[in-house]
């Protein structure tokens, strides 16, 4: 088969295009996570939205109707639960994550037959993303993309320095609402690509990758976008023709562009 | 004109007093030196100032209005104490991080638009570190950084400029050059300062007058009057006083 068969495959194209568009938000995002130190929110979040998937097998409705919703809840009860009981952010966030999976199993034990659907969001499988999925991928990403537009300067600002921000008249506290609750919707619309359990490297391993080399933060935004498209799209089409799974492709791909990276920033230093 | 008026004004942690019932004026064109013992209240002062603490009674004005309602953020200038604890692995050039300080300036969609990026350029210039735009903050030196947050807190021309402890991380030579452009900024554009400051011998080489916390206001005048003064005897002794008054060459 060649090249060209290849990309005439509709799923295929559909995977191309929901998975960089879902990849462009991750690595912007990810990019903000990682320099506040709370990149282990993707881990956090996508472990609560295994809680509200399974809760969605149970009802039987669409698990991402349900799964977006209570994955916003839980990414400003993160931020409350921060603030209100004076904890650390990471803390909140193994309240929030453990909590999520404690649901998701009790759900699964308590139902019959949904298992083996629960299993697969685990892992993902951008391959199976359908037409509607892909429409939705791109209306909550461009939603996403515009809010980032919007709120950058004040992003950058908190992300920098979050005392000076404030007393710039920055209201830091919706600034960080704004933050958690645009990753809560990353995180669900990536569980499509890479599963539950990979999620955070979706978020991570791009903008890790782009500290090793940039230099300003517009170029680092700039390399962790291109990282992440690169990934999907090489990480999809390597998944195919080797068979092997999508999602755990992508992730390893991200992988060896981070180890090119550290490894190009110590040879040119 | 007073573009600060407290009026018993206190705060306290928990159970803990940080400021007890202070009152003070700060006039417009002001160089004054707020000096006190760890503990004392300074930065919770200044975090009231700064509308990141509230107080728990009295009132604050700046610029006439209560700090509780104050919005006009440009006209106060911050330089906080810690200038390394920004991220490290943040890759903010000096361009980047001086162009925050026009944040205040702006209401919802923040964009830098042809004025700022020229009074960025200009208050670069002015700090000589133009040479320095497109490095990146955390790779340069404790006095570069000390002028690039300088710069950040003097881009949007502010009325009042509060530096907090702004020597601690400087050596001898390059902390004389920093008070030498602080000096000129307050004789040049009548920007009122207030610096934050332990050390007590640097107060009167630089600054006119001396705001003494201890939780509650002990003085509150010009240096020279201080060094006459009977609390600061009481606080430091006669040696003390002595030393560092004369260091001033004042009686």
């Amino acid at each position: 088969m060649t090249l060209l068969n290849f990309l005439e495959y509709g799923f295929i194209q559909r995977a191309y295009i929901a998975g960089s568009f879902i990849a462009v938000l991750c690595a912007m995002l990810g990019l903000f996570l990682v320099l506040r130190k709370l990149s282990l929110i993707g881990d956090g979040l996508s472990h609560a939205s295994f809680g509200a998937i399974a809760l969605g097998l149970f009802f039987g409705i669409y698990p991402f109707y349900i799964a977006i919703p209570i994955v916003l809840l839980s990414s400003l009860l993160i931020v409350w639960i921060s603030e209100k009981a004076k904890i650390y952010g990471d803390a909140a966030i193994g309240i929030v994550s453990s909590v999520g999976i404690a649901g998701g199993v009790i759900l699964a034990s308590v139902s019959n037959g949904f298992n083996v659907d629960l299993f697969s969001y685990l892992f993902g499988n951008i391959l199976s993303i359908s037409r509607s999925e892909v429409f939705f991928s791109i209306a909550l990403s461009v939603l996403v993309l515009l809010a980032i537009w919007f709120f950058y300067q004040d992003l950058f600002s908190v992300t920098f320095d979050e005392t000076f921000a404030k007393a710039t008249g920055i209201k830091t506290n919706l600034v960080n609402i704004i933050l958690t609750s645009l990753t809560a919707i990353t995180v669900v619309l990536a569980i499509k690509v890479v599963g539950i359990m990979l999620v955070s490297a979706l978020l991570i391993l791009p903008a890790v990758s782009a500290l090793q080399i940039s230099k300003g933060f517009k170029g680092a935004l700039f390399v962790s976008v291109l990282f992440a498209v690169i990934s999907v799209l090489i990480g999809i089409t390597a998944s195919f023709f080797l068979d092997i799974p999508a999602g755990a492709t992508i992730v390893i791909v991200n992988f060896l562009i981070f180890s090119l990276s550290f490894l190009g920033k110590i040879i040119l230093r | 004109m007073a573009i600060i008026s407290a009026k018993n004004v206190s705060f306290g942690y928990g159970g803990a007093v940080a400021l007890d019932n202070v009152s003070f004026n700060i006039e417009q064109g002001d160089y004054i030196a707020l000096v006190g013992p760890n503990g004392a209240g300074k930065t919770t002062l200044i975090k009231i100032l700064l509308g990141l603490e509230k107080s728990n009674n009295g009132s604050i004005k700046i610029f006439d209005k209560d700090v509780s309602s104050f919005n006009q953020r440009n006209k106060i200038g911050y330089l906080p104490q810690k200038i390394d604890s920004f991220n490290p692995l943040f890759p903010a050039t000096a361009v980047e991080v001086v162009a925050l300080g026009l944040l205040s300036r702006k209401k919802y969609l923040k964009r830098l638009n042809k004025n700022d990026r020229l009074a960025v350029a200009k208050v670069l210039e002015i700090f000589g570190i133009s040479d320095l735009k497109n490095r990146l903050v955390s790779e340069l030196s404790g006095g570069q950084q000390q002028r690039v947050f300088l710069a950040r807190a003097m881009v949007s021309e502010p009325s009042l400029l509060i530096l907090d402890e702004p020597s601690a991380a400087l050596d001898p030579q390059i902390r004389e050059n920093f008070f030498e452009i602080i000096e000129k900024i307050n004789k040049e554009k009548k920007t009122t300062i207030i610096l934050i400051t332990h050390d007590i011998g640097q107060v009167g080489e630089y600054a006119e007058k001396m705001l003494y916390l201890d939780r509650k206001i002990i003085f509150y005048g010009k240096f020279s009057d201080f060094c006459l003064s009977k609390e600061m005897t009481e606080r430091f002794g006669n040696f003390s006083q002595h030393l560092i008054c004369h260091q001033h060459k004042l009686p």
